[in-house]
């Protein structure tokens, strides 16, 4: 359905130095596929998917839509442009219509519908993104979430051949990513052809049909999502896979900023979208320092998120112990806390002894 | 559409002009002045027409005050609420009715005489010594005389009528501009212009079987359109001096007239009860002589040049955003140099550069240079304004627009413009508002605007305050009719 060689796309900078986001990137993706591009940030993925619809057109290669080049002067880039839908993310709702508006304006205007018939589409897709409620809202009203679902229920009124996703999670509350995924999945299963450039790992992993590992402006690793999470072939795509984000705090002093470390972990459950776990992490720090860490100082207080394994753990470290320092706690505490985590590892390490909280 | 509650925010101001015309019924100070000749006046505050010939007269003398206005009526009410202690003009200027029922008297009459003649272009000799020769055989058969008589030496010279002189001859005609309005030297009565200079002028039009046509120019303004050839002729008893002759050619002197210098007297008027005196202006102002014609045509004027303004303008000022926002340097440059030059000329200079300057040699009637002049204005505002809005609309929205398969084109007029719209709407509503006010100063250019309209008839009858008032509340209304014009448009549009 698309094929793409060799495409390339750089950017002068104001100063008159270039910087070269997409050096060779070759693909080819065929009808019904469900493509996750994944990677670290600053390596062209979005700029990728703007360059297939043209949004920020590439400076070099070639872009094959149904047997012809999209590049090729005259194109018609409008009529593509239709049968090519994208989701934003920051949504870019039309702010002067209302939701019901913002799904039929495209299809009068483009594809012709009366009006009538063009309601009863819309309705008909709100409904299915779980919308039909707000029609008469202005997108002003709606939560981060629900704009995302109107704007693909725009998306599709133009019955789209493929969507490409722009990050169309990372701008909300992590409490309303789901209800976007779910919808997304939902046309994944319909046999929607999406290319979807996310940060969602698990949602990658799990509704993908392939995965482009995406590093220094070219397609790193191409492959299922077993080959790329499981068995990656290149190192920097299993750096990048297995890479386990971690919040660390030295405490030297039962003083220390209980309230700063509340809030930092916060911060991170949000941004690694494991805010179910949230809470029992932070019952697990005020039992632990109000019982066994109370006088265990200094000590090192860690943080843990691994993306391939989904696995969230806090760490107490001590140096130069030679035995776990549970031991010493009272038998009701250890109570409490296993009963908050999955499973408690105490293991000695090379300089010291360490205590693990899986969540 | 325009509901109750609307009304009921015009109560505000209505209050404060009630307010206004009650303390602008209870008139100034009273204080008496013994004046016996030019040499009295030294430590006094005298009143008069800017670019008159007492203008230059009073230049030499450092020890008065100068109070210069625009017009002998401004001067008359500077004299009667006690701003100046007197005012100088032509020992003529004022029939002694009218100098009763003002409270004005004549103090003394100045010690130089001055010759009144018409004033032409340099080398528009024909006219001129056709018109000198009229006025020379005239004045041997004693003619001339006659007439003097007839205007200046009567009680109500406004009622005097010009003589039956047959229908007027056809073709171009020769534009006059008088830098008076008042009885007896030039005035206008209806459509009618009457007085001493109007019916030599006249006379001579049917001798010579050419058109006359009137306009009233203030003689701050007169000799630059006359210069301009705006006009051909200039009236209203202009002074013959030396200094005027270098610049002006000057017909033959029909009348000699003095200075005369008038002060505050007792008014005749007697202590009126409050309706009894509005009901006794509007009578004067309105009624007689159907005045209000001039306040009918002068709004007309204004709602013309205010609407092809906003029109043109905001037209011109969509292009000029347009440039601005161009990627080309070169054009959006043009763009930025316009709206700066625009935007640090005041708005009276600039008009009159085109009227008198740029527009001149054209041909075009001074409204339409007042619109030309208004919409250039209102073009380099707008277009900041529309620049502003359509930049502050996100550039998503675009994005949005073009993803989703419309053309640029479609993107801007579907959903960039309307949002823009929505934003500017305040600012423009107020751009447009001002407009409408800038536009009293037309009357610069001779355009019998609403303002103008009561400047006439304050000229006529010497109530500075009643004329005003009603134009007051006409560019009031006016205003706010406009405000609710563009909310109700903007309503339509969404």
């Amino acid at each position: 359905m698309i094929t793409i060689k060799h495409l390339s796309k750089r950017f002068v900078n104001p100063d008159g130095s270039i910087f070269q986001v997409l050096k060779d990137v070759n693909c080819e993706i065929d009808r019904g596929e469900v493509i996750s591009i994944i990677g670290p940030s600053g390596t062209g993925k979005s700029t990728f998917l703007r360059a297939i619809n043209l949004l920020d057109p590439p400076t070099g290669g070639e872009i094959i839509f149904d047997g012809e080049n999209i590049l090729a002067k005259g194109y018609p880039l409008n009529k593509l442009r239709q049968k090519m839908g994208m989701v934003f993310q920051s949504f870019n709702l039309f702010e002067h219509l209302s939701i019901l508006d913002n799904v039929t304006f495209a299809p009068m205007k483009l594809r012709g519908l009366g009006r009538e018939e063009a309601e009863k589409e819309a309705m008909a897709l709100l409904r299915k993104v779980g919308m039909s409620e707000k029609a008469t809202a202005m997108p002003s009203d709606l939560s981060g979430g629900q704009k995302q679902r109107v704007a693909i229920a725009r998306c599709l009124a133009m019955h789209p051949e493929v969507i490409l996703f722009d990050e169309p999670t990372s701008a909300l509350d992590p409490t309303m990513v789901g209800e976007v995924l779910s919808v997304m999945r939902q046309l994944a299963s319909e046999g929607m052809t999406m290319l979807i450039v996310t940060h969602e790992m698990k949602f990658a992993r799990n509704v993908s049909t392939r995965i482009f590992f995406m590093n220094e402006g070219i397609i790193y690793e191409d492959g299922t999502p077993e080959q790329i999470f499981e068995n990656p072939v290149h190192s920097a795509t299993k750096q990048f896979v297995q890479r386990i984000h971690k919040l660390v705090f030295e405490v030297d002093s039962p003083d220390y900023d209980l309230l700063s470390v509340h809030s930092q972990i916060a911060a991170f459950c949000n941004k690694y979208n494991i805010a179910g776990k949230r809470d029992a992490a932070d019952r697990v720090i005020d039992t632990m320092s109000s019982s066994v860490a109370a006088s265990l100082h200094p000590y090192t207080l860690r943080f843990t998120y691994s993306e391939q394994t989904d696995v969230t753990a806090i760490d107490y470290m001590k140096e130069g112990v030679g035995q776990s320092f549970l031991s010493e706690a009272d038998p009701s505490v250890l109570t409490t806390l296993r009963s908050l985590c999955q499973e408690v590892v105490e293991e000695p390490t090379a300089r010291g002894f360490r205590v693990k909280f899986i969540l | 559409m325009i509901h109750f509650t609307t009304l009921r925010k015009l109560w505000l101001p209505a209050v404060c002009m009630a307010t206004w015309l009650l303390a602008a019924c209870g008139g100034g100070g009273h204080k008496s002045i013994e004046l016996k000749s030019e040499a009295d006046l030294a430590g006094h505050k005298v009143a008069f027409n800017s670019g008159s010939i007492y203008d230059i007269l009073l230049s030499k003398r450092d020890d008065i005050e100068k109070l210069s206005f625009n017009m002998q009526t401004d001067c008359i009410e500077a004299v009667i609420r006690g701003q100046a202690d007197l005012m100088v003009d032509d020992d003529t200027f004022l029939p002694p009715e009218e100098m009763k029922r003002l409270g004005l008297k004549l103090a003394f009459r100045g010690e130089t005489k001055f010759a009144c003649g018409f004033a032409f272009r340099k080398n528009d000799k024909e006219l001129r010594e056709r018109l000198d020769y009229f006025i020379d055989s005239l004045r041997s058969t004693g003619e001339l005389e006659l007439m003097y008589e007839k205007w200046y030496h009567c009680d109500t010279p406004s009622r005097v009528q010009l003589p039956d002189l047959g229908p007027a001859p056809t073709g171009k005609p020769v534009r006059v501009a008088f830098s008076a309005n008042l009885p007896p030297t030039s005035f206008p009565v209806e459509k009618e212009w009457r007085g001493f200079e109007p019916e030599l002028l006249e006379r001579f039009s049917r001798y010579a079987g050419v058109p006359f046509e009137y306009a009233f120019i203030p003689s701050s303004s007169s000799v630059a359109a006359l210069q301009a050839g705006n006009v051909d002729m200039l009236g209203g008893g202009i002074f013959i001096t030396e200094e005027r002759q270098k610049t002006l050619d000057f017909s033959s002197v029909h009348f000699y007239a003095y200075a005369g210098y008038f002060v505050k007297d007792t008014p005749e008027q007697g202590q009126l009860g409050f309706w009894p005196r509005m009901k006794q202006m509007v009578q004067n102002n309105l009624v007689v002589e159907n005045r209000w014609r001039y306040i009918t045509e002068g709004l007309w004027e204004t709602v013309k040049i205010s609407l092809f303004s906003i029109l043109l303008g905001s037209i011109l000022g969509a292009g000029v955003c347009w440039m601005r926002m161009s990627r080309r340097r070169w054009v959006s440059g043009i763009a930025k140099v316009y709206v700066d030059l625009m935007r640090g000329i005041p708005m009276l200079v600039f008009l009159m550069i085109m009227f008198y300057v740029i527009l001149s040699g054209t041909g075009m009637s001074a409204t339409a240079v007042a619109v030309v002049a208004f919409a250039l204005n209102f073009a380099a505002y707008v277009s900041e304004m529309f620049r502003t809005a359509i930049s502050s609309v996100s550039k998503g929205q675009t994005e949005a627009g073009l993803a989703i398969g419309f053309s640029h084109l479609q993107t801007f007029f579907y959903i960039v413009a309307p949002q823009a719209l929505r934003s500017v709407m305040p600012v423009y509503k107020g751009e447009a508002i001002s407009l409408v006010k800038n536009t009293s100063i037309v009357g610069y250019i001779a355009i019998m605007d609403l303002t103008r309209a009561s400047d006439m008839i304050r000229n006529r009858t010497f109530d500075a305050f009643f004329p005003l008032l009603i134009v007051t509340v006409i560019y009031f209304l006016l205003a706010w009719l406009l405000g609710k014009l563009l909310d109700l448009a903007v309503k339509k549009q969404a």
